[in-house]
Order: structure tokens, then sequence, then C-alpha cells
């Protein structure tokens, strides 16, 4: 995998990788790249536009972390699995947070231990790291 | 007001109890918690004052509206509702029946069926060409009123059959698809779960962070304004003066449901008012 150069933008940063990867992954997928919500990148976005195992995904990420293009953050899922919250990584997980739960066929907020609750990581491109 | 001259006076209690308990200590001065109050109350044995109480302040409870057809058949739509009769007019011009729905809760030491019944309030609100329907919500779980081990509880009587029963007597649900989505596009409210239909499949969208549809996704809110909506919660504007923050609304069977107590009986009845202005 090519070395991370930290850029000002995320096309420039896209560009590299393009450029970089132009003879390894076909150009379809490094379109698909473009068209990810900055602020809303998934290891699997990764994942699947490279066609790599998930630990190189991750791994690409959590370098973009480290050199300070990406920020990290947690977000914590309602059992049902809708978002309730996004935190940063760097930060406690709240104690509890409000879900919808269905009772015969009426959805009712209720508060949740975050106890046992699924996480997923949610990467964003740094706002030091320029406009997009 | 047969029923409730009837009812025992733990029915009149739990009747009682499906209002907020600020609304209780208000209106009954009584000091204590809620059942208490209700207690107190139900003793006091006014069946004039617990009517008028009902027909007066049944929107601030939790409560399902339906908004149907007139039938064909000349039939009255409290036909459906079993063992029910009429209780009160409120103050505008609605009519309030007092059903009665019954359970039973199989209980343990030793082995038993436990009748527990429950008072139930429904109002019905006739319009030219269609009725506005509102059930109040009733206790999911009987169990806590067994007082003993429960090992389950069976309802004889539900809003379901109910509304079943409505639709084979020609009492048909109204498509509330372009009230609901009128007020949307006025911004009284955002979805930020919803169900929809496209044309092979069916689509649930749930918004992180309770996210407003419209606000956050406008192709997605473009996209559904044109299809059938189905379970949609919504949050109301923090600006509007009211104290419903959010409803659930499926607008292809006409039905609103409102989950939490209000702090004045005109809110939800102002949310239904909205959407049906708008609908026709």
């Amino acid at each position: 995998m090519t070395r991370v150069i930290q850029m000002k933008s995320f096309e420039r940063f896209l560009s590299v990788m393009i450029e970089r990867l132009a003879n390894l992954v076909p150009a379809a997928k490094l379109r698909a790249m473009k068209q990810l919500n900055p602020q809303r990148i998934y290891v699997e976005n990764v994942r699947s536009i490279f066609g790599t195992p998930t630990w190189v995904a991750r791994l690409v990420c959590e370098t973009a972390v480290k050199h300070g293009i990406f920020v990290k953050n947690v977000q914590i899922l309602c059992p049902d699995g809708a978002v309730a919250e996004t935190v940063p990584a760097s930060k406690a997980i709240p104690l509890n947070v409000r879900c919808w739960e269905e009772h015969e066929g009426d959805l009712e907020q209720v508060k949740v231990s975050t106890d046992g609750l699924q996480r997923l990581e949610v990467y964003a491109l740094s706002t030091s790291v320029g406009d997009f | 007001m047969a029923t409730l001259e009837a009812a025992d006076l733990d029915e009149v209690r739990r009747l009682l109890e499906l209002f907020p308990a600020s609304l209780l200590k208000e209106q009954f001065g009584a000091s204590g918690d809620k059942e208490q109050i209700c207690r107190a109350a139900a003793e006091r044995g006014d069946h004039a004052q617990i009517a008028e109480f009902v027909a007066t302040n049944l929107g601030r409870c939790k409560q399902h509206t339906y908004v149907v057809s007139n039938s064909e058949l000349d039939i009255s739509v409290d036909i459906a509702f079993e063992s029910a009769d009429a209780l009160a007019q409120d103050g505008e011009g609605r009519s309030l029946f007092l059903g009665r729905v019954s359970y039973t809760v199989y209980v343990r030491d030793p082995f038993e069926a436990v009748p527990v019944n429950f008072l139930w309030p429904i109002r019905v609100e006739q319009r030219r060409d269609f009725k506005v329907l509102s059930f109040v919500v009733l206790e999911r779980d009987p169990s806590p009123f067994a007082n003993r081990p429960v090992i389950t509880a069976v309802r004889h009587v539900d809003e379901k059959q109910t509304v079943r029963a409505l639709n084979e007597l020609g009492f048909f649900p109204r498509d509330l698809n372009r009230g609901v989505k009128a007020l949307w596009a006025e911004d009284y409210m955002d979805a930020f779960r919803t169900r929809f239909k496209k044309p092979f499949s069916t689509t649930t969208e749930i918004m992180d962070e309770e996210r407003g549809i419209k606000q956050n996704n406008p192709q997605l809110y473009e996209e559904v304004q044109r299809l059938h909506m189905f379970d949609t919660l919504f949050r109301v504007h923090p600006s509007k003066e009211t104290s419903v923050k959010h409803f659930n609304v499926n607008p292809t069977t006409g039905k609103i449901a409102f989950t939490s107590y209000s702090d004045d009986a005109g809110d939800t009845d102002e949310v239904v008012r909205a959407i049906l202005e708008r609908n026709d």
C-alpha cells in the first residue's frame, strides 16, 4: 500500500491516491472514492472500493488519522441499528442514549444503556486539512 | 353513562390513570401519587365530574387517531365499539364513548385466571365526508393489576380488531398522504424515520441521530414526496407552540399516533386538524 502523504484538501489527497494507484486499481473504483461523503467515511467504503481485506482498509484510515488527514469518531447504534449518537473517539462514550422501540405497533422513545450496544467507527476529513 | 355507572372502583381508577399525573392533581386536588389520587377520585363516585373530565381532557392522553370515510350503510360507527355506550359530548360537539376491554391474566400461587377490566375512552368527531376516531392507548401489560406472579395475559378486545370491524362495516381508511406532505412542505415538522413504497420494494429510512430528512437529505425528501408513505415518525419544529414534540403517522392507512402525554388537550387536535385541512 502506498505511503500516505499529508495534503491540503481531500481532492488533492485523492488526486495523489489516484495517481499512485492508477496502475493498481481500476479508474472506476477511484472515481467511487470521490463520491464519498468526506464527513462520513466508513471502513467498508474504503474496503469495497479498493477490494482489500478489511484490516487493510482500516489501516489506511488509521494511517490517515495518524497523519492528521482524518479524524476518527465512534457511532453508537441502537438495538435496531439506528445511530443514536456520534462521539469523537478521544471522548468518553455516554452512559445512556435515546433510542426508539416498537411496542405493539407504536414507536416509543426510551433511554438505553450504551453497555452492550454496537459501535461503528466512522472517519471524517479533518478540518485542519482545508475546505473541500 | 351506563358503563361508567356500572364500573367498579378499580375500573374507574384505571380510567383516570390514563391521564397525566399533573392534570389529575390539578383537577381532583388530592395529594399522594397518581394511584392514590385516582383511587380517591374514584371513591368519591362523582360520575358526572369524571365524565366531563374525560371528555374535556381526552386530547392530553396517549392516543391513536384514525380518519375513516363514512359508511354507505346506514349505521352508526359505535356499532363497532364492543360494550360501549355514549358518555358525553365535549365542547366541540364530539361524542365520547366508553367501552370496556377485558383481559384474562393467568397467575400462579395458586394457578388462577384473573379477569382485569379497563374502561376505554373513544372519541368520535363527525365531519362532512369522514369521521375522526380517537382511541386512548390502554395499559399494554395488565400484569401489575393482578397482584400475583403472572404466567401470561390475554386481551379479548383490542384496537386492531375494532378498526378491522370498522373497515368491514364500510368505514374505510382515509388516505392522508396529501395533508401530511403539505404540512411537511411547510416545515411544520420533519421526518427522521419513514417507510415508503418504491415500484418493486418497500424501503425504510432511519436517519442518524434523528436528523430530519428534508433538512439533511433533500433528494430523499423529494423522492418520498412522490411515493406512498407508511409509518413515519415526525418531529414537530421547535418553533411551533405546541407540547406535541413528535408523532407517528401512517398516511396511507389514515392513522396518527401520539405516544406521549401533551400539556394541552388542544395540541394533538391541532396536529390532526392541520393535516386534515390540507388533505382535501
